[in-house]
């Protein structure tokens, strides 16, 4: 028997703060492109130690996240993001390097929830 | 004023939070918006839009928020000069926000708004009320 990943997305955290599921949907795919570029952006500017630029990413990301996501997945974005902003490059690339899979699975779960919904891009 | 009848500018970089912030707006009544993507698009627009609140975001390129108020508290226009501000950011950081309360901050809300208060903020802005606490 195989676990389901886990779920990031919350579908209904997410209404009640847009209020509609017109906008939301709208949202929603902003929400997809946005992580489709940040995601592995992050990861190349971390990679030649542009810790600025992975910053400036992680801190929009930080933004909207709780637009999207339960608190304790917010938590640990909020994290990487502040350690971003005065730590050295390897921390943050060890950092961010755990928190990545959870940006995937968000993408995976957004991406899953648009194609129901018949708004994939 | 009543805030339904207020003209709103929303100063933010970034799109996903934007589209919320003017969402949002509109849920309170408020449909007289205008958007700008940094500070420097709304300095440029400031004169044409004469809004009377803006809501700006701090951390954006090339003029961040901060540096934007700044100029407009020292516009030689008073009208303008003198327009209610609304911070709106994901930076909580004590430092940050001690830069904003010499500006003349009407509030401090950080992201995402939450509906209601930022409904209550902006009904406190539009009375010229000015606070030191950040929601």
């Amino acid at each position: 028997m195989t676990s389901s990943p886990p779920t990031y997305l919350d579908v209904e955290l997410a209404l009640s703060q847009i209020g509609d599921v017109e906008a939301m949907n709208g949202m929603m795919v902003m929400l997809q492109e946005a992580l489709v570029h940040d995601i592995p952006a992050i990861a190349d500017h971390l990679q030649v130690g542009d810790i600025a630029s992975a910053n400036r990413l992680l801190h929009g990301i930080k933004g909207f996240v709780p637009i999207f996501c339960q608190d304790a997945f917010c938590s640990r974005v909020v994290q990487v993001e502040a350690m971003s902003k005065d730590s050295q490059s390897t921390t943050v690339t060890a950092a961010y390097t755990e928190l990545r899979p959870e940006l995937d699975q968000l993408l995976a779960d957004v991406t899953a929830y648009l194609a129901s919904a018949g708004q994939s891009v | 004023m009543d805030m339904k009848r207020a003209r709103v500018l929303v100063v933010e970089d970034e799109k996903i939070m934007s589209t919320f912030i003017m969402g949002n707006l509109r849920r309170l009544g408020i449909l007289d918006l205008f958007a700008a993507e940094n500070g420097a698009a709304a300095w440029r627009d400031l004169a044409t839009i004469k809004p009377d609140l803006i809501l700006t975001d701090i951390h954006m390129e090339p003029m961040g928020g901060i540096e934007f108020v700044k100029e407009l508290r020292a516009c030689a226009d008073s009208r303008l000069a003198n327009i209610p501000v609304i911070f709106l950011s994901a930076d909580s950081s004590a430092a940050t926000v001690g830069e904003t309360l010499p500006l003349g901050v009407a509030g401090y809300i950080v992201k995402p708004p939450n509906l209601k208060a930022l409904g209550a903020k902006i009904e406190q802005a539009l009375k010229g009320y000015q606070t030191t606490i950040f929601d």
